[in-house]
């Protein structure tokens, strides 16, 4: 069990964290360390006479410091495992003190009570009430939007660009009020078209349509089949017991995490983690949702590996997904890939098909090569078919240092023929772009 | 496909109030689904989003990748080094985020030294470090091997490297690349570059030739006189000016002689008495004639004096005397050095001292330079530093580093003119002098010179502590970052060691 030091830095809550953990990777910070197979365990120098005992579970990843630090993991944890990503030999204790393995039971005890079904009881009756009270809300929110709709598509998107984010917000939060979370992002989404930027009304439209076909398909969801009316209550904005979903037979399979993307949401961290399980070749979206001050409940770093369990949110393009349970693995090496293009295209025709109102999702493409024609980066796959690498790629140096003018097999996020590189294997190792 | 699509947009834009969609654009397979979306749709509106939404999703499903014809493409030679290590690679990653080039440049000099090369993953951030200090270009280009060159066709900001012959840059180049090319062929044949620069000297603009005339400073010896007293007629102050200041490190040239003259005729030696074979010490007067050429204050010497020390005369013979090769004092007093020296050594000519020491600095004369700082040992003669090794260089320096007054400047020429890691010995003079002034050397002072600091200074640190509680506890802090930074000098050793 290891991690890379770019994977360790990547858990941390913050840049402070960051650096601060650098500085005690440093062996003269350490009165003891110790680690077994499951169990990284160190005593720090802290500025009170009793050092600070921290201590990392590897298998299920987790953090403990006797510290009063609210981060989490903070930076002794950090630290350590740094130290111990870089200099494991120096980690000559292999009997966890008793501290070490009194914290490893209660994990124990915790992950069986997790796994133990609880049994709720409902006041149906009360539930029902609360149910139909809240449909109502939602319908009266889509009236008043499908109206706004309209008189957009009336008067014409000519003026959007002057409406302001007042407008939009104001919107959004009418649709918050009728219980329609799910429709406030679509809105917010609307307002925030770049219409500084040329093309910005086919991407108006677009969003239009989007937010269009969902309100329809709200309207008529009786006639719809029930995965679609899955989908189609997901984007309005109603939720489904976590609980509940957890108590499912899940997937089971070797997970690498692709890659992470994080999003500030109204102060609230959103972190969607892309997992590609390389058994069943099925692509899988965590999400974590993480207030200022909380600790993070997942610790997933892009390029981990992971054995776990994962359920699938009911959808007829399954994606979104809770784990279930994980203990970190070893790389092993991939089996199915898309072979080119034309085999992602079909996925997106055959995705699109059954669902027109879909987000990016991630494609492991095989031997893909960055080429740059007409000042623009592409992606040209073995049988020289090309698609464009989005326009604002940050990392497309270093993607470019990777390949060499080599075809990699990439993990690349995006939708039509628009894609971004998250992560490709050079020399069979998965590096994170 | 991209007609109906556009359709749609431009309908949208002008709205279903003055527009409607051009149902002869739609591709054959929903013309059908049209027509029946305006039976089940009252409002031109409910028709306009059925329509739009059908044409989206049919240009979604309907997406093919590009098939573009000639791609110009190209791959990275295979690389002839080996990679650095994986513990190497752990430190540069530090490096990187601790942001310091000087660790940076202690780094590449190590993959240098061992002929690695870094991997692919981190070319990107390295180029970009040397684009922002020009400094580590050289190293970056050494270590970066095949696939940095290659990179560098993409970006020319990573264009460290010329690319194109001497003669090329030297025809077309920048002022940049030609002063580089000038630069060069001097240090290797200053005959040539002479010829080079006056092969083309008629057709360039006065600010190329003054920038260009400048590089002649290499390599700068007798043979180039004649040509350039020639440029002292040239309209271009700036040239002219450009000439004059390379004729004045010339001794056999007219402007030096103008001066030496002067000089000679302000400069006499009264013997001193002597009775019964016992006498006083000669002694040297320093006045200026009663007429002195008036061509020397055309060729840069001031007529009034700047400084309270000095007379206006007496300046004029300071400023001559910075101006005239030391050598020139022991064919006139037929005296060597030390003796000459040592008829400073009094109160009234002491303040000329310094005015040697310009003059030995000017013309390259390390024996005098010695000779000086030997004889005045008060003084700082920072220009004695490019010409002293890098021992010598820091036994004079520890010398002026308990002044308050000198250590600054001491400080700022060895930051200029070293070129290895200091002596513990001087580091902790230096620190010594740092850490009680942590306003002026904080620790950006300490980032910027890592690669001097050499690691055996830390056990050291604590004895540099200052007395004062407010200084006293930055230093702590600062002795913290050093410690990091030299720990991570430490790994870059090991991990290239190992």
């Amino acid at each position: 069990m290891s991690f890379t030091e770019d994977q360790i830095l990547t858990l941390a809550p913050d840049e402070a964290s960051k650096k601060s953990g650098r500085d005690l990777a440093n062996l003269s910070k350490w009165v003891s360390m110790g680690a077994d197979d499951k169990v990284v365990w160190g005593e720090c120098k802290g500025s009170g006479s009793k050092p600070y005992q921290t201590q990392i579970d590897y298998n299920q990843i987790g953090f403990k410091c006797s510290c009063p630090s609210r981060k989490f993991p903070c930076k002794h944890g950090i630290g350590l495992a740094l130290l111990f990503a870089r200099q494991q030999d120096v980690f000559t204790s292999k009997k966890a003190p008793a501290w070490v393995v009194e914290w490893i039971q209660k994990r124990a005890v915790q992950e069986e009570k997790k796994s133990e079904k609880k049994e709720v009881i409902v006041d149906e009756a009360a539930q029902a009430k609360r149910q139909q009270a809240r449909e109502q809300k939602v319908n009266a929110g889509v009236e008043e939007l499908q109206l706004l709709i309209k008189d957009i598509v009336r008067n014409g998107i000519i003026h959007m660009p002057e409406k302001g984010y007042l407008f939009w917000e104001g919107m959004a939060k009418r649709m918050v009020d009728a219980q329609a979370p799910g429709l406030a992002a679509m809105v917010k989404t609307l307002g925030q078209t770049p219409f500084y930027k040329e093309g910005w009304q086919s991407t108006f439209v677009e969003e239009l349509l989007n937010i269009h076909l969902i309100i329809s398909g709200y309207k008529n969801i009786s006639s719809l089949p029930e995965l679609l009316q899955k989908d189609i209550r997901t984007w309005i904005g109603f939720t489904q017991s976590q609980d509940a979903l957890k108590e499912q037979n899940g997937l089971q399979d070797t997970w690498l995490v692709l890659g992470k993307q994080i999003t500030e949401e109204d102060n609230i961290t959103v972190e969607r983690n892309w997992l590609y399980g390389i058994k069943s070749n099925q692509y899988a979206l965590v999400l974590q949702f993480l207030v200022r001050g909380q600790g993070a409940q997942l610790m997933l770093s892009p390029g981990m590996y992971l054995e776990a369990e994962l359920v699938f949110f009911p959808s007829l393009t399954p994606m979104r997904a809770l784990i279930k349970q994980q203990i970190n693995t070893g790389a092993i090496a991939l089996r199915q890939v898309y072979e080119d293009w034309n085999a992602v295209a079909e996925m997106e025709t055959t995705l699109c098909a059954q669902m027109p109102v879909r987000s990016e999702r991630p494609y492991v493409v095989h031997q893909l090569t960055p080429v740059l024609h007409q000042q623009k980066w592409w992606l040209k796959d073995a049988f020289n078919r090309f698609m464009q690498i989005k326009d604002d790629y940050k990392s497309i140096w270093k993607l470019l240092s990777l390949s060499g003018g080599e075809p990699l097999t990439m993990a690349v996020i995006g939708k039509e023929n628009n894609y971004e590189p998250i992560g490709a294997w050079h020399h069979n190792q998965y590096k994170v772009l | 496909m991209i007609e109906s699509w556009n359709n749609i947009v431009h309908t949208a834009m002008m709205g279903t109030g003055k527009r409607q969609i051009n149902e002869t654009s739609l591709p054959e397979g929903l013309k059908q689904s049209a027509q029946a979306l305006k039976e089940n749709f009252d409002n031109q509106e409910e028709q306009f989003l059925g329509l739009a939404s059908l044409v989206f999703n049919y240009r979604q499903c309907g997406v093919i990748p590009f098939a573009i014809q000639e791609v110009k493409e190209t791959k990275a030679e295979a690389e002839e080094q080996a990679y650095a290590n994986e513990l190497a690679h752990q430190v540069l990653h530090d490096i990187i985020q601790e942001d310091s080039d000087g660790l940076l440049s202690v780094w590449l000099k190590w993959c240098s030294h061992y002929k690695k090369i870094v991997l692919p993953e981190a070319i990107p951030v390295i180029m970009e470090s040397a684009v922002k200090n020009k400094a580590l270009q050289q190293l970056v280009l050494q270590c970066t091997g095949k696939r940095g060159a290659w990179l560098a066709t993409f970006n020319d900001r990573w264009r460290f490297g010329d690319t194109q012959t001497e003669e090329e840059m030297w025809q077309t180049g920048t002022l940049e690349q030609r002063r580089k090319v000038l630069q060069r062929i001097r240090k290797e044949d200053s005959g040539k570059g002479l010829a080079l620069l006056q092969s083309v000297w008629s057709q360039e603009n006065a600010a190329t030739k003054s920038e260009l005339l400048k590089q002649l400073v290499t390599g700068l010896n007798q043979e180039d006189v004649p040509w350039l007293e020639t440029l002292l007629s040239e309209k271009s102050e700036k040239v002219k000016e450009a000439a004059s200041d390379l004729l004045r490190r010339m001794p056999h040239s007219s402007i030096v002689q103008q001066y030496s003259k002067v000089l000679r005729a302000s400069v006499k030696v009264k013997e001193g008495k002597k009775i019964l074979g016992i006498g006083s010490k000669d002694s040297l007067i320093l006045e200026l004639p009663p007429s002195v050429d008036e061509a020397i204050f055309k060729a840069g010497v001031e007529k009034l004096s700047n400084q309270k020390k000095f007379s206006d005369q007496e300046y004029i013979i300071y400023q001559l005397m910075e101006k005239v090769p030391p050598r020139y004092w022991q064919d006139w007093l037929q005296l060597d050095a030390d003796n000459i020296l040592a008829l400073f050594k009094n109160d009234r000519n002491r303040k000329y001292l310094p005015a040697l020491g310009s003059a030995a600095s000017l013309f390259a004369d390390p024996d005098w330079l010695s000779a000086i700082i030997k004889a005045d040992e008060n003084n700082f003669y920072p220009d004695v530093f490019s010409l002293l090794t890098q021992k010598e260089r820091e036994k004079y320096a520890l010398t002026f580093l308990t002044s308050d007054e000198t250590a600054p400047k001491v400080i700022a020429e060895l930051i200029t003119h070293s070129t290895a890691e200091w002596s513990v010995a001087l580091t902790k003079a230096i620190f010594q002098f740092t850490a009680k002034r942590p306003y002026q050397y904080h620790q950006s002072f300490y980032h910027q010179n890592i690669h001097f600091i050499p690691y055996g200074i830390n056990p050291e640190l604590e004895s540099c502590t200052p007395q004062d509680e407010y200084s006293k506890f930055t230093w702590g802090k600062t002795v913290e970052y050093i410690q990091r930074l030299l720990g991570l000098k430490l790994r870059t050793a090991r991990g290239f060691e190992s």
